[in-house]
């Protein structure tokens, strides 16, 4: 009986402090969905998660779901470092400027989570960690932990486990909406490009790899209903085996999109631009070779990653 | 020598002689040992009062106290300390078989070749922390049977076992980084700790094999301390005193192998442990023989203190543990090598 009382306040003052707070798009709904009390989900793992009705102090472990938090409208207080180093991802930080870091990219660090202040209400804890039960039920002591999607789900399933978390589903259909409307305003501005073929590339300073079929970025292009270079059309989530500098031919497209996580790969780019391989490519002899932030376009992805990936296809092919 | 006489249990069945010096040594380490116990379960990006982390230790406390003191940081310290102990000990005895500092575990491939045993299982068959944790075992003991074998025609032992196993040990580390590189980065995260070496989230599991590893294995390797202190003056010699040399040899080498084994399961191939504890610990006490508690106590405490300094250093995230000890040792190796050299040329 206490705990409830106790939750209850926890949610009252939530609540009270957004509406304190003012303006932002979430608060109507925390108005209503607030007197509802906590409710109980099941996650990915199937686990029962009892959590409040609408979590204010979310931390996102995985940076899918830093991105679906953000397109859902909340803004997480505490997320792991990106690969890029001491921050999150660069593509998300302007959105959650107090965000507080909680570990690295695989390893959250729980007693970071447990100083944090305001003390978390939910853990989401999604793609890039397989979930480890021991982990998992030392994160429930800290705050009610639910596992959004594992690790071989799309960021579709991370979208929707995110909002299932944040009591946010009617809003993740609509972000679904908004993606589903702009590609296909993406697809008709293309004219002429509406069939092109076009290589989705990494560059690590390991050198060159390709997206593959079923990586996030893939599956925009394939919405789209652009096509893939046959050498590029394996099946796998992740990027490839790096390319040979000697086979850079399997790189080649009428468009080439190419990314870097970091300096070390974008320097290792430099020195493969004076290899005359590269320069013979078909897509760099007609200057058809689009440089994009490789952290949105080449990790797991979210609604937010989503859009970029869209505009930037629009922006390069675009008629 | 300051001996302080010797010591006779069980109407003399068991006996050993103490040398002043290392049970000086051996105290000291055991105090400065407790001390970074201490920090380990104080100190924390979550702030739990000094009263509640003792109360958490000793029986009830505050929830946060009980999660963080009771089942995080004490597990994971007594783990730091136990793989520590094992690796020095495993390193006092190869040293001590091999006659050369460079014949530590970690440099002739076994630990390598646990985390081999631990990788492949990790990203080939897609295993579990257990499965991980057999694989590492049997790696290590493969690895070893292997350089053994290499290394056994006239006699495993020297220069010839050292060379044998730095050439498995390079052959090992390629192909687990090969494994690594063709990995999709979750995994490979994942495989990184097996090729670094890493205590994140150790905790009660990893602590109890390890205490368990070390009460069988310790006193196999404690009962032959002798026999192996006169194997160091050859083979003929220690025929002559009536040491059985190639049995004793034999178990020697399994056991340690196994601490090896078993403390890669644990924690992953952790660099330098085994070749710089039993170096330092023969320096401190002064000691000619192979000093294996010594070597075990500093071993415990090295790697105690670098995954203190590994845990806040980059905080809130942490660097793998064998990225301290690798840097340590790393210095401690080329010191050694360039001593080697000069004495070599004088």
């Amino acid at each position: 009986m206490f705990r409830t009382r106790k939750l209850f306040a926890a949610v009252a003052l939530a609540t009270l402090t957004l509406t304190a707070c003012g303006g932002g798009g979430t608060d109507t709904g925390t108005t209503s969905s607030a007197a509802e009390g906590p409710r109980t989900i099941t996650d990915a793992t199937g686990a029962q998660v009892t959590l409040p009705a609408q979590p204010k102090n979310v931390v996102a472990l995985a940076e899918t779901d830093l991105d679906a938090a953000i397109a859902l409208g909340v803004t997480p207080i505490g997320a792991s470092k990106s690969r890029q180093g001491d921050s999150v991802a660069g593509y998300l930080a302007a959105e959650v400027p107090g965000v507080k870091l909680v570990g690295e990219i695989v390893e959250p660090n729980l007693e970071a989570i447990a100083a944090l202040d305001p003390k978390p209400d939910v853990i989401l804890y999604g793609h890039f960690i397989e979930p480890d039960p021991a982990q998992i039920a030392d994160l429930n002591a800290i705050a009610p932990t639910v596992v959004t999607s594992l690790v071989k789900d799309d960021w579709k399933a991370s979208l929707k486990g995110v909002a299932n978390a944040l009591n946010l589903s009617a809003k993740a259909d609509e972000v679904i909406r908004d993606y589903d409307r702009k590609v296909k305003d993406t697809k008709d501005s293309l004219g002429a490009n509406a069939n092109a073929e076009v290589s989705l590339v990494r560059w690590n300073p390991q050198g060159p790899t390709y997206l593959q079929q079923q990586h996030f970025a893939s599956t925009i292009v394939a919405d789209l209903g652009l096509k893939r270079p046959r050498a590029q059309q394996t099946e796998g989530t992740g990027p490839s085996d790096p390319v040979s500098l000697e086979k850079l031919d399997v790189l080649d497209a009428d468009w080439l999109f190419l990314g870097t996580l970091n300096a070390d790969g974008a320097s290792a780019l430099e020195q493969a631009e004076a290899n005359p391989t590269w320069t013979q490519l078909k897509a760099v002899r007609a200057k058809h070779v689009v440089t994009v932030d490789g952290v949105p376009w080449t990790s797991r992805g979210g609604p937010v990653a989503a859009g970029i990936v869209l505009d930037d296809i629009r922006k390069a092919l675009g008629a | 020598m300051t001996a302080l006489g010797s010591v006779r249990l069980l109407d003399g069945r068991v006996s050993f002689r103490l040398h002043a010096r290392s049970v000086w040594v051996c105290g000291a380490i055991l105090v400065v040992t407790l001390g970074a116990l201490v920090t380990a379960l104080v100190v924390g990006d979550y702030h739990v009062p000094l009263g509640d982390a003792v109360r958490a230790v000793f029986g009830e406390s505050t929830r946060m106290a009980e999660l963080f003191v009771a089942r995080r940081r004490l597990p994971r310290a007594l783990t730091a300390v136990l793989v520590g102990i094992a690796l020095g000990v495993a390193g006092a005895v190869f040293q001590s078989l091999t006659r050369n500092p460079l014949g530590s575990p970690d440099i002739v491939g076994f630990g390598q070749g646990a985390s081999t045993g631990a990788v492949v299982v990790l990203l080939l068959f897609g295993g579990g922390a257990t499965q991980t944790a057999l694989g590492a075992f049997a790696g290590g003991l493969v690895s070893a049977a292997a350089v053994y074998l290499l290394a056994l025609k006239g006699g495993a032992h020297g220069y010839r076992l050292v060379l044998v196993g730095i050439g498995v040990s390079a052959m090992l580390i390629a192909f687990n980084n090969y494994l690594v590189t063709r990995a999709e980065l979750t995994d490979a995260r994942a495989a990184t700790v097996w090729i670094v070496g890493s205590l994140y989230e150790r905790r009660w599991p990893e602590a109890v094999l390890m205490a368990v590893a070390l009460l069988v294995l310790v006193p196999v390797v404690l009962a032959l301390s002798r026999a192996l202190s006169v194997l160091d003056i050859g083979d003929e010699g220690a025929t002559a005193l009536g040491v059985r040399v190639e049995p004793t040899r034999l178990v020697l080498i399994v056991a340690a192998v196994g601490l090896t084994a078993v403390a890669t399961a644990c924690a992953g191939p952790v660099a330098f442990v085994a070749l710089v504890a039993p170096q330092v610990a023969r320096r401190l006490t002064g000691s000619p023989g192979p000093g294996l508690v010594p070597a075990g106590l500093l071993g415990g405490a090295l790697l105690l203190i670098s995954d203190l300094v590994a845990q806040r250093l980059t905080s809130p995230g942490e660097l793998p543990v064998g990225v301290v000890t690798g840097a340590v040792g790393g210095v401690y190796l080329a010191w050694l090598l360039y001593r080697e050299w000069r004495s070599g040329r004088g």
